[in-house]
């Protein structure tokens, strides 16, 4: 290559902006687009986890069969059990973090907000292998009572709250009410167990009255590390006869809790969005590669308008390889550019992207584009270049020239065989990624519109934590959360108020199980599948899951019996054929009585059916953290100013927190579906956009090639809706044969989608003919504008121009 | 059959427009063959593509039999022109891509004849213009003669009532072109009428009348 060549492809490409302009915001499109999701996926799934040596950690739950793979927290005890016995693992940790649950306030700096919290074991930071940025993590000594007034904290709250205050290690941080000396920063890239996380605390300063300390209730999870020359296998294989004995030890809390359920930890955190993540590159792809296609075929009708230039070209002596790399390098400047400005663009929207994708995805705050990610971009320029470049350069350099010199013409059937196989392998990739993209769609729809069992329009939520001071005492606590409902309620426009430990379709409920005493003395012991929600009265008419039997809870209910509601599915398990309203039974040491029967809801997700589930009342099992629930009669919006001032008016520092419609909290638990499904749907559309225009232009340049033959068909008295139809028909040929082949494709790799729908078949037909007709349309209308065109050729100028 | 009234016919330009045909007043009778001659740039094509019907951007009268073409709207001209009449060009514009049999059935799929028809039609047209045996060739496999010939048979076979040709031999070497005035002559001898335009002084004594443009002007011969 010399730099006259170079000048001469920058100069031929700029002679044509037309085509340049095209060509470079196809590819660039191309290209942006999957430098972005590249760089997802490389934040979420390719980049090292700030641990040491992250392939040898090991994320430990339960695996119950009854209810399908979970991850079944540990109790204390049996982490110690766990620790004590499986030496196949150098280091056992325990934390507990439940996402809008495990929070505590901070005061001191600024307003009072209400932030994330991971209560965590002497073990946790040793066994992930990380260390402080500054300052230290804790270990044993710290997890005791006594010392335990200590707190780790995340890089972004020591940015946000503390203005990356050097001389804060050591300072005091008021969460709760209580000061907690504050001991370390963890390094930015640290986001574990998640990145909303901010505080990392002792697991010790949770006590008996925070959480029973018993065997049966679990609410720790466990990271391990493999000791030296163990693998998962081995460890497989001694934790679980370790835990099937725990269960013959204490049937009482550990029966059907002997399986264990282990996974690498770095699945464990991003294992389930590998998949769509891995389907979006691949989608993301095909796009460019449909980009490629357009612009290949761009290349080959630009090399024929050419072939008079090659032939006069090659009549002035210049060789065919002289030819052929004048042309290779016009290529190599367009695909680098592109692959340029599609940096560029990914420059630009990344930083978009991963906002949307903060709450959605794992590790979001890593995204962003780096030398890899730039190294990435070039490639795919290369990769553009070997499919747009050479096969349109090896046609065009080889003019027949004589013919090109006296004809003035030059197109081979060859050529135009080529254009139409352009035309179909775009339309398979095309109809390939609308068919991912419309079931994807129309799972999403299935999904979103699924009845949840409650009303979520017109309610406002928010969330709130009494902890500390004042609040230590539960008579106090308990007034504030009456008050507060009271003096919600009294808000003109508000018609019920209601509150639940957990939000609703986030699952969560407790884990208990009651005994009912048979007539024949038989002992069942039910646990509900969905657990127990902890409720105050009002609940069930603030979210308008209609009561079957029975009376909501109320202020006067009592322990003595414990009054408990329960779900139909509930009632059909554990009381078949009867009426659970009045039924007794055993919670504990304590006697309780079904007061209720309420509808069923989807407690643990949009997506998961209806699980057994049961209501206990706050007052009786009081909880720090809160969700509160205001319906109003008419739009909620204009009622969070009203609904913050109550607050403060019973507390000024009360931190609020997800203020806001219900509607919104619900759609939230669906983000990560929808936010697939979108870049999958727009892909889907670029490929269907990027597919029509290259069916335009094969059929424009069709059109030009043809017009004597138009001509003459019009001048033997061809109609002009026969000219229009020959046209379209010709050119949906090759569509619906490309269709055709991508509705093949899209069968076999339908197995891939499978897993990621919801009530919605792979194999729809109706869902892939749908999405094969699309395509169609798209290419009807794309050939028949310029078949239309066709039908006007004036059969004199047609003619005579020959 | 024909009559055209001071037909007039003008390209807009600058700053005046630029006239193709001046104020032509033509009769041709059925069975006729007519020959116009003139110089390059006279208006012959435009006049055949008047009376062809290709173009009805053009002032005065054209009557054809009882018909007004002039005040037909567009898509019955094309109607009237599918069934009346027949082209044939200098540079033959067979279909590369159809066969000589394909050729000929295309004027007649055109005028939606069925099927069984057309495939006897052309079966008539291949036998009365010795074509059978290069019925499966393609345009290219011909010499310009044969070309011309299946032009010729294609531009008759849905028997129109105005055959129309526009420098039918200019491709062709003197023999061909010969042989292909014999064709017009057994054609018009069969009540076929014609227009033909050409530069041949001898082709045009094969007509019975010709007529001479120049500069848009039908003009004394």
């Amino acid at each position: 290559m010399s730099m006259p060549d170079l000048r001469y492809a920058v100069r031929s490409l700029v002679r044509t902006p037309g085509f340049t302009v095209v060509a470079l915001a196809t590819l660039a499109l191309g290209i942006g687009a999957n430098t972005a999701i590249f760089s997802v996926v490389r934040a979420v799934l390719l980049r090292d986890y700030p641990f040491q040596q992250p392939d040898r950690l090991l994320q430990i739950g339960h695996e119950r069969v009854a209810q399908g793979r979970v991850f079944g927290g540990f109790s204390p005890q049996d982490v110690d059990d766990l620790r004590a016995g499986a030496t196949q693992l150098s280091s056992v940790s325990s934390y507990f973090f439940m996402p809008g649950v495990s929070t505590r306030n901070l005061s001191g700096v600024g307003e009072p907000v209400n932030l994330s919290a991971a209560m965590v074991d002497g073990h946790f930071f040793g066994t992930l292998g990380v260390s402080a940025a500054s300052g230290r993590t804790f270990g044993s000594s710290d997890d005791v009572p006594g010392a335990n007034r200590v707190v780790v904290v995340s890089h972004a709250f020591w940015r946000t709250h503390l203005a990356a205050d050097p001389r804060a290690i050591g300072s005091t941080v008021q969460l709760d009410g209580t000061p907690f000396i504050l001991i370390g920063v963890m390094p930015r890239a640290f986001a574990f167990p998640n990145a909303e996380v901010q505080l990392f605390l002792p697991r010790s300063i949770l006590t008996d009255n925070d959480v029973p300390h018993r065997r049966g209730v679990r609410w720790l999870n466990v990271v391990a590390r493999l000791a030296p020359g163990a693998t998962l296998q081995s460890a497989q294989a001694q934790v679980a006869p370790l835990l099937e004995r725990l269960a013959r030890d204490f049937p009482e809390s550990n029966e059907g809790w002997g399986r264990p359920a282990i996974v690498p930890l770095t699945d464990y955190l991003s294992g389930a969005v590998r998949m769509p993540l891995l389907a979006l590159l691949a989608a993301v792809g095909l796009v460019l590669l449909i980009a490629c296609v357009n612009v290949a075929h761009l290349m080959l009708a630009r090399g024929l308008a050419r072939s008079r230039e090659m032939a006069i070209r090659a009549a002035l002596g210049a060789s065919p390889g002289r030819l052929l790399r004048q042309l290779l390098l016009e290529s190599a400047v367009l695909a680098f550019a592109s692959a340029g400005l599609g940096l560029l663009l990914a420059w630009v929207g990344v930083p978009l992207l991963a906002s949307t994708a903060t709450d959605v995805l794992p590790r979001a705050s890593e995204i962003r584009i780096d030398p890899v990610i730039a190294t990435f971009s070039f490639l795919a320029g290369v990769a553009a270049f070997l499919v747009v470049g050479i096969v349109p350069a090896v046609r065009t350099a080889r003019p027949a020239a004589g013919a090109a010199l006296r004809e003035g013409r030059g197109q081979s059937a060859g050529t135009h065989r080529l254009a139409d196989g352009l035309v179909a392998a775009e339309s398979g990739l095309a109809v390939l990624l609308l068919c991912g993209a419309t079931l994807a769609l129309a799972s999403l729809w299935r999904l979103t519109h699924v009845d949840p069992g409650l009303r979520a329009d017109n309610v406002i939520t928010m969330r709130l934590l009494l902890k500390g001071g004042r609040y230590e005492d539960e008579v106090v606590a308990q007034r504030f959360r009456t008050d507060l409902l009271a003096r919600l309620g009294e808000i003109p426009g508000v018609v019920a108020t209601g509150a639940s430990k957990r939000a609703p379709l986030t699952g969560g409920g407790e884990p208990y199980s009651f005994r009912i005493i048979r007539p024949a003395g038989v002992v069942d012991t039910i646990q509900p599948v969905a657990g127990f929600q902890i409720v105050m009265p009002g609940y069930f008419k603030a979210l308008s899951i209609r009561l079957k039997s029975g009376r909501e809870f109320t202020a006067a209910d009592t322990t003595d019996p414990t009054p408990i509601i329960v779900s139909q599915a509930l009632a059909s398990q554990a009381w078949p054929g009867q009426d659970a309203v009045g039924q007794r039974f055993l919670l504990g040491a304590d006697e309780g009585v079904v007061v209720g029967v309420a509808t069923d809801v989807r407690h643990q997700g949009l997506a998961s059916p209806a699980a057994p589930v049961g209501y206990v009342p706050m007052a009786i099992f009081q909880r720090s953290a809160f969700n509160v629930y205001v319906r109003t009669s008419g739009s909620p919006l204009g009622f969070i100013g009203r609904i913050r001032d109550v607050v403060h008016d019973l507390d000024p520092d009360m931190p609020i927190s997800d203020l806001g419609p219900l509607t919104s909290q619900i759609a939230g638990t669906v983000a990560q579906p929808r936010l697939f499904t979108l870049l999958l749907g727009a892909f889907g559309l670029t490929a269907l956009l990027l597919a029509a225009i290259g069916v335009y232009g094969v059929v424009a340049q069709g059109v030009s090639r043809r017009r004597r033959e138009i001509g003459i068909r019009m001048a033997l008295g061809a109609r002009a809706a026969s000219v229009v139809r020959m046209v379209v028909v010709h050119a949906l040929r090759a569509t619906a044969i490309g269709t055709a082949l991508g509705l093949i494709g899209f069968l076999l790799v339908s197995k891939v989608v499978r897993a990621r729908l919801y009530e919605v078949r792979a194999t729809d037909p109706l869902i892939l003919a749908g999405a094969a007709l699309i395509l169609l349309a798209a290419a009807l209308l794309a050939a028949w504008l310029p078949a239309r065109h066709a039908a006007r050729v004036d059969p004199m100028s047609a003619l005579r121009v020959e | 059959m024909i009559r055209l009234a001071g037909v007039e016919k003008a390209v807009p330009t600058r700053p005046t427009p630029t006239f193709l045909l001046r104020r032509i007043d033509l009769s041709i009778a059925a069975g006729e063959f007519v020959t116009v001659m003139g110089p390059s740039g006279a208006g012959k094509t435009t006049l055949l593509n008047i009376l062809g019907m290709l173009d009805g951007e053009y002032t005065g009268e054209y009557w054809f039999g009882d018909t007004a073409v002039h005040a037909l709207p567009a898509r019955q001209r094309a109607t009237l022109a599918r069934t009346s009449v027949g082209m044939v060009f200098q540079q033959y514009h067979l279909l590369d891509e159809l066969t000589v049999a394909e050729n000929l059935e295309l004027p007649l799929d055109y005028r939606r004849v069925p099927k069984s028809e057309r495939a006897a039609l052309v079966g008539d047209a291949l036998d009365r213009f010795q074509l059978v045996g290069k019925k499966d060739l393609l345009p290219r496999q011909l010499s310009g003669g044969q070309q011309q010939l299946v032009a010729v048979a294609r531009a008759v076979i849905a028997s129109p009532r105005l055959l129309l040709a526009d420098e039918p031999t200019g491709n062709l070497h003197s023999a061909q072109g010969r042989e292909i005035m014999q064709l017009f002559q057994r054609l018009n001898g069969e009540g076929l009428t014609i227009v033909q335009v050409t530069h041949s002084e001898e082709h045009a004594r094969c007509g019975s009348r010709t007529i001479h443009l120049k500069d848009g002007w039908l003009t004394p011969g």
